[in-house]
């Protein structure tokens, strides 16, 4: 069965074609704010370069963040049409799972860092295992100020190694530093969440019947719409 | 069963989500439209991340509705038409990224239809027999326009507002009033029992363009007069403002609308947008045309509001003309009415 993924939440867009679970073609591109412009195109010449029809393709799978709300979006927007008008069942995983798969060891825990702007980085924390493709957090998906992550990892990791990785790493450096941790980079090609990764925990996932609702399913967005909390401030003034 | 070609018609443009299917440009087989008034009401205007976040909720069951209210399948569409501006960015992104999505897995034409071009479209809907050329005046709460239609997608801007729209003037002026949100029906209520000519307010005369419209100065004349009045410790009489208001700028409206008729010639006027449901303006448009022995159209109310039909209309009638849109159609909160046309030839990839 071929699935397409689909992975929209950071300024790299990619987007992978996968055939009974095994990646068979991927494209990365970072194209920052262009997104809405690559994706649908980007697909259509994955599927036409494999001599796919899209009737051919039979689940899809999204990256739902955290990361840019617009984005998420686009990625999931993108993905319940295709879902929706070819009748083929939707899965979503979450692109620090996809960025802490390809980072998991057996001997370290791993921190994936994204950028979520205002001072605040995207985290989820998760143990070592010998099967990356089916890691989850130990945490749930937070949005946290570098000394609020340093002071978690200080927490759950220990004595133990640390590996940390994503666009938000030199956001965090100092503060990591400072608990002295044993800490690992990745190198930065290592640094993207890239759909072929995402499509295999996808895979495993869907054969695992974890198929999302279309039409309730929604991007983790972890935090609020500014305006939400901006009410509740004035109400808790007033108050 | 249906022999016609059926468009999917998607519009996410500002609150509501909606989906409709139409045959052949004029038959509505469904319009469902998913209004988040309830959730923007407490904000007192629309919050764009809100809207954004319910739009993705509610698109899959509103194209689910469509379908089954139509007794039709993705298999009997003929084409995709969707709004890419102007309108909220990450609204439009919505609908727009949905719809690729849909022309690409179900391999049909993708239709960029301008919001504005979409409002005039509507009346179409109603009137299977209105061809090009005419005038179109669109109203609401974004826009205040004057369009000579040369043809199916073809536009010629002859007057627009150099500030407000009117129906943002509406807006504004009914949240100093306390009315709440929206402000346009609210106006409309409480003018039918006040006096129209109890505020002295002034006619806004553009001067580069005889054919643009201002309502800045009409709010600020409004707002001043309240706090004339509140600072005497007066209540205004909220009803005389509202008709007074409205008045002004059902005056402004149908002055330029007669005058771009004489300039141009043009015999048949159609009236669209949010605000092309006010009762005032209907009739005073109509009876402003009738003494000219101009024929004016108005759409019903329901296809005031925004709405997916008035796209898939456009739709149908830009497919005749080859006017088909590339995967990469990009969603713009300013769109130029007619640049969605032009996608593809700008060399945008
Ligand atoms: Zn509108």
């Amino acid at each position: 069965m071929w699935l397409v993924a689909l992975e929209t939440a950071t300024p790299t867009l990619s987007v992978a074609l996968l055939k009974d679970g095994k990646p068979v073609a991927e494209h990365n591109e970072q194209s920052k704010r262009r997104h809405a412009v690559t994706l649908a195109p980007t697909i259509a010449t994955l599927l036409s370069e494999q001599g796919l029809k899209p009737q051919d393709v039979g689940a899809v799978a999204c990256g739902s963040g955290p990361g840019s709300f617009t984005g998420l979006r686009i990625g999931l927007s993108t993905a319940k049409g295709l879902a929706q008008s070819l009748n083929i069942p939707l899965v979503t995983v979450s692109t620090l799972d996809v960025l802490a798969a390809a980072a998991v060891r057996p001997d370290a825990f791993t921190a994936p860092l994204l950028d979520a702007k205002q001072g605040h980085i995207y985290v989820a924390f998760y143990a070592g295992s010998k099967e990356p493709l089916n890691c989850r957090p130990l945490t749930g998906y937070l949005a946290l100020r570098s000394e609020q992550v340093a002071a978690q990892a200080k927490e759950l990791v220990g004595k133990n190694r640390l590996t940390v990785c994503g666009d938000g790493v030199f956001l965090c450096k100092e503060d990591l530093m400072a608990t002295n941790l044993e800490v690992l980079e990745l190198p930065s090609w290592q640094n993207v969440p890239r759909a072929s990764i995402l499509g295999q925990i996808a895979a495993r996932r869907l054969a695992g019947g974890e198929v999302e609702d279309l039409a309730a399913v929604k991007p983790l967005y972890v935090r609020r719409a500014a305006a939400e909390l901006a009410r509740e401030a004035k109400k808790n003034a007033t108050t | 069963m249906h022999s016609g070609q059926i468009i999917l018609g998607i519009e996410t443009s500002c609150d509501e989500t909606s989906a409709a299917l139409v045959a052949d440009g004029r038959e509505i087989l469904a319009n469902v439209i998913s209004s988040q008034v309830n959730l923007h009401a407490i904000y007192g205007g629309v919050v764009p991340e809100l809207a954004s976040r319910r739009h993705v909720e509610l698109i899959v069951p509103a194209v689910e509705t469509a379908f089954k209210e139509a007794g039709l399948t993705f298999d009997d569409l003929s084409a995709i038409a969707v709004t890419p501006g102007p309108g909220l960015v990450g609204a439009l992104l919505v609908g727009l990224s949905y719809a690729k999505a849909v022309a690409l897995a179900q391999s049909l034409p993708l239709i960029g239809v301008h919001h504005t071009a979409a409002h005039i479209y509507s009346n179409v809907l109603v009137h299977p027999d209105l061809k090009p050329p005419f005038l179109s005046l669109v109203v609401s709460g974004g826009h205040t326009s004057l369009i000579h239609v040369h043809g199916h997608g073809q536009y010629e801007l002859l007057g627009r507002t150099v500030d407000d729209a009117a129906g943002e003037a509406f807006d504004k002026i009914a949240r100093a009033l306390g009315l709440g949100y929206p402000g346009g029906p609210a106006i409309e209520r409480l003018a039918r029992s006040g006096n129209p000519d109890a505020l002295p307010l002034p006619q806004a005369v553009v001067k580069d363009n005889p054919l643009d419209f201002s309502f800045s100065g009409l709010k600020t004349a409004v707002l001043n007069y309240l706090n004339t009045l509140r600072q005497r410790k007066q209540e205004p009489n909220k009803a005389d403002v509202a008709a007074s208001l409205q008045r002004a700028v059902v005056i402004a409206l149908v002055e330029r609308t007669l005058e771009a008729a004489d300039i141009t010639g043009l015999k048949k006027i159609v009236l669209a947008g949010g605000v092309a449901a006010n009762g005032e303006l209907r009739e005073a448009l109509r009876t402003a045309g009738a003494k000219r022995g101009l024929q004016v159209l108005v759409p019903p109310p329901i296809l005031c509001t925004d709405n997916a039909a008035m796209v898939g209309c456009a739709g149908y009638w830009y497919l005749r003309q080859g006017l088909t849109a590339p995967l990469s159609l990009n969603a713009i909160a300013n769109l130029p009415l007619g640049a969605e046309l032009t996608w593809g030839k700008l060399g945008e990839k």
